[in-house]
């Protein structure tokens, strides 16, 4: 139990509370230093492959992420970033139940806290939100885990096939965390909210923490195919017509979590290779494609896409690295998606499942159209009505540098497949460099380009939002809710002054006991000087009580 | 019009230069009749694209887009 907590992922925890306590000098290096660290323990940690391959991204994308955080002021953002890294590493690291379980919830409260860091008010109520559906998730999991307990099995062990209630509790548990559908509106609801560097983190963690668990504990269960191929053409529909910049990429990590899903759910050594392998490479190529978006809107000030265009020229920086990982998040060739991707492609072909294969193929037509198309048209390199004065010269070295690192790791990732092949747990080779594969992607995103330059002009994102499943509990819930505690309210009110009217009555003529035989109109109250008013020589509300008091006394002692 | 009459040039002219080396040069792993056919792959890019762009501009816009207001209600401090 105490590997539990003797973890690489400690090693980032500590130095997040220390962020907040070390000397302002000292405190680039304490960002820095965490992540440094823990690639080293992570390095040579004696785990299983995949434990340490997620261990590796982990730790490498929370290195990335404390540059492009380099200069940020804000103490708070920079500890709960570390403390939120540092529990997904240790999630991956735990082998109780127990252990995984307090470091999930610890990664819920700093990711919370990472939304609620930019201060503003719809990141306050996007974060309370986010803070609901995840203690949701975390309580299922609970439950999971406490029947699991229960029944004596203590160390995380794979669950599929079993069915029992644990099994769908800790499932449930687990899918909220990889924003599977109907559990998946937190996604697009939290992460534009929070600051520009905690949505890269953000980006990277939670979700592939919850792919890990379900590669873990559910690989090879049928039914999550099915949820993986709609999340993969879903969310890269919703991001198709999305217009706030980085909600469109939180709806295309859902739809790259779907590929993830699907592979596991086919299971097998290509299928949990292909999962894993995506997994890595798609926090590299999400986290720089997050970080480019954060550039831009802390540049530009703007947001929504349909405000933002023409920015190549002004950002070239930026705009190069945002090409890279725009191609590599589709699957071009040479870059890492396509590596990943064959895998995927290979594990549903192999294991017969065509329509799977088939329906994957078109949401990378999606991806292609939603973000490498749309958006470096739309922002980057396309004609622009919009004349947006900024420059490249006010984006921080470090912000810069951290771009760069993500879009070269995409590319070498991407020239030498063997790298990330050989992390992988199994080591499949998915020969990507084949002629049927290089041909496939070329011809299908020729053919999906020249549809979406036919329809160009409807591509524009209008300046909407779209509904999400939190709908739910953010329309009806909340009329109920409030109309409810309205009515409640309401009735309280009205029985109290109901109440008042006939004590206010009764006062009268407990004042002035005589108007009950008389017609004297009432007294006011200041009618203790007057000696002809009949007073009572004790309020009313005291001598009721006396009379109760005296009531139960008597009862009492009748009874005993 | 003109740019766009000369990116389909370039991407015919890249789908033939890809078909005609997928017909020369390429051992499909798998047996389908997508993975077989040189070019299939192109009707499945070109009619994927297609239902996505119908699919998410004309249904999912018309059914569940709303004005950036919609959730908010004046005076809701409580979240």
């Amino acid at each position: 139990m105490l590997n539990d907590f003797f973890q690489p992922g400690l090693i980032l925890i500590v130095f997040g509370v220390l962020i907040l306590i070390v000397p302002k000098a000292l405190q680039k290096v304490a960002v820095l230093a965490g992540p440094i660290l823990t690639i080293f323990a992570v390095l040579i940690w004696d785990k299983d492959k995949m434990a340490i391959m997620f261990g590796i991204i982990f730790s490498l994308i929370s290195l990335v992420g404390a540059v492009y955080n380099l200069h940020v002021k804000d103490r708070f953002e920079l500890s709960v970033e570390a403390i939120y890294a540092g529990s997904s590493i240790s999630v991956v690291f735990a082998s109780h139940w127990i252990g995984m379980l307090i470091f999930w919830e610890l990664m819920a409260v700093a990711s919370w806290l990472i939304v609620v860091s930019s201060r503003t008010k719809e990141a306050s109520r996007a974060g309370f939100r986010y803070l609901l559906v995840h203690m949701l998730g975390g309580n299922l999991l609970l439950a999971g885990i406490v029947m699991k307990l229960a029944d004596g099995q203590t160390l995380i062990e794979c669950l599929t096939g079993t069915q029992d209630a644990a099994y769908w509790l800790i499932l449930a548990g687990v899918a909220v965390n990889a924003a599977i559908p109907p559990l998946n509106a937190w996604i697009a609801d939290a992460y534009p909210e929070s600051t520009m560097g905690g949505t890269v983190y953000m980006g990277s963690f939670t979700t592939k923490v919850g792919v890990y668990c379900l590669i873990r504990l559910f690989a090879g269960t049928e039914l999550l195919l099915y949820f993986g191929v709609f999340m993969a053409l879903w969310g890269a529909a919703m991001a198709l017509i999305e217009n706030d910049f980085r909600r469109l990429f939180a709806y295309h990590i859902i739809s790259q979590v779907g590929y993830m899903v699907a592979s596991l759910a086919i299971g097998g050594e290509t299928g949990i290779d292909g999962a894993s392998a995506h997994a890595f490479n798609h926090i590299l190529y999400k986290g720089t494609l997050l970080m480019c978006a954060g550039t831009v809107i802390a540049a530009t000030g703007k947001r929504k896409i349909s405000q933002l265009g023409g920015l190549a020229k002004k950002m070239p920086v930026t705009a190069g690295c945002f090409l890279i990982a725009s191609l590599a998040i589709a699957g071009f060739p040479l870059l890492n998606g396509f590596v990943s991707k064959s895998l995927i492609m290979n594990a549903a072909a192999g294991g017969g499942y065509y329509w799977a294969e088939i329906l994957l193929m078109i949401a990378s037509v999606g991806t292609l159209m939603s973000v490498t198309l749309k958006v470096n048209y739309f922002v980057f390199f396309g004609k622009s009505d919009v004349n947006i004065d900024v420059d490249e010269s006010s984006v921080p070295f470090n912000r810069k540098a951290a771009m760069l690192m993500g879009a070269t790791a995409c590319a070498v990732t991407g020239l030498f497949p063997g790298l990330v092949y050989g992390l992988t747990p199994y080591g499949t080779d998915g020969h990507p460099f084949t002629v049927d594969h290089v041909t496939q992607y070329i011809e299908l995103f020729a053919a999906a380009t020249i549809a979406f330059v036919m329809y160009i002009e409807h591509m524009k994102p209008k300046e909407k939002i779209t509904l999400d499943t939190d709908w739910f509990y953010r329309k009806p819930l909340k009329y109920a809710v409030l109309w409810l505690s309205k009515g409640v309210d309401g009735l309280r009110c009205g029985v109290g002054h109901g109440l008042g009217v006939f004590f206010a009555k009764a006062n009268e003529y407990l004042h002035n006991p005589r108007m009950i035989f008389t017609s004297k109109p009432p007294v006011s109250r200041d009618c203790l000087e007057d000696d002809d008013v009949l007073q009572k020589p004790v309020g009313w509300l005291v001598a009721l009580n006396f009379v109760i008091f005296l009531a139960l006394v008597i009862y009492a002692f009748i009874r005993i | 019009m003109q740019d766009k009459k000369r990116i389909y040039l370039i991407l015919i002219f890249i789908m033939a230069v890809m078909v005609v080396v997928e017909i020369l040069f390429a051992h499909p792993h798998f047996d389908m009749i997508w993975n077989k056919t040189p070019g299939a792959d192109i009707i499945i890019g070109f009619v994927g694209a297609w239902f996505l762009i119908l699919i998410s501009k004309k249904l999912i816009t018309f059914l569940f887009q709303r004005k950036e207001d919609y959730y908010d209600d004046g005076g809701d401090e409580n979240a």
